[in-house]
């Protein structure tokens, strides 16, 4: 069964709960989304950083941080190149607002507890944003050049879900 | 058969088994959408090959035996690699474990 992180479910819940944000979302919007969830996840990666210790953990942290940041740079490239800036909406709100409470979790852990819940929680996320992302915005994007760079995240989300699901499934055999 | 004609056959079978060696050729990997492609590449030492990253993140191209590495290569740029005699064999990216490869002898 698939796990939701409270960031994960906040972004589920208001991707088709009763805000309608799957049909009332503009590409402005879902791009805020897609660099705040990106900026989450830094944030996860930098306590991982701070409190994980085992190489293979830091590793995936460390790209986390190289990826979001350069996807982000990618999404401000191309918002400057069509004059436009993301919105700031519930969606996104919703997310910070659950990322809150996973940080502070996270904080408390050390060791191999702390491994466990960042790569379960890691796992999570991606899963869950990235079936928002697949499901929910990029049928409904607009914008050629904005679905394209959504679909190009995508790719690289994905990657990070597999790669994560590795370090889980090796982390049970431990 | 005359000596001459022994020499000519002894020389055409020593050919067959050992053809003259072939010029250096030089393939490109894209890299995107954490996939190298192609995946697989033929080729002997001596060869070259460019990796040219196309994605959106930086990868690497590391041979996983440990003998040659591109180090970090950055969206939009390249790496060119003359394949050592132990370069072949299977690389991945250093940052995704999962995006795997192969150059394989030809």
């Amino acid at each position: 069964m698939r796990g939701f992180t409270r960031a994960g479910m906040a972004l589920a819940l208001l991707a088709t709960g009763p805000l309608g944000a799957q049909a009332t979302l503009d590409d402005l919007e879902m791009a805020h989304v897609a660099v705040v969830a990106s900026q989450i996840d830094i944030a996860y990666a930098k306590i991982a950083l701070e409190r994980s210790r085992t190489p293979s953990v830091r590793t995936f942290a460390e790209t986390m941080i190289r990826d979001h940041e350069a996807v982000n740079a990618q999404v401000a490239a191309l918002a400057k190149r069509l004059g436009v800036t993301a919105k700031d909406n519930a969606m996104s709100q919703g997310l910070l607002k659950g990322a809150e409470a996973e940080q502070a979790k996270l904080r408390a852990l050390s060791g191999a507890a702390f491994d466990e819940a960042y790569l379960k929680n890691e796992l999570a996320y991606h899963q869950t944003v990235n079936t928002v992302v697949a499901d929910q915005f990029i049928p409904n994007i607009q914008n050629a050049e904005v679905k394209q760079a959504f679909q190009g995240a995508l790719a690289i989300f994905r990657g990070h879900e597999k790669h994560v699901a590795e370090l889980v499934r090796g982390m049970g055999q431990r | 058969m005359s000596r001459w004609r022994v020499a000519a056959a002894v020389l055409m079978m020593a050919a067959a088994c050992h053809p003259a060696p072939r010029s250096p050729t030089h393939q490109v990997v894209r890299i995107e959408a954490m996939q190298f492609a192609p995946a697989l590449v033929d080729l002997l030492p001596g060869d070259t090959v460019t990796w040219r990253n196309a994605d959106l993140v930086p990868h690497t191209a590391t041979g996983v035996a440990g003998m040659w590495d591109s180090k970090e290569i950055a969206v939009g740029g390249s790496f060119t690699l003359v394949v050592p005699e132990d370069g072949i064999g299977a690389y991945r990216c250093a940052y995704h474990p999962l995006m795997e490869a192969e150059l394989r002898r030809e």
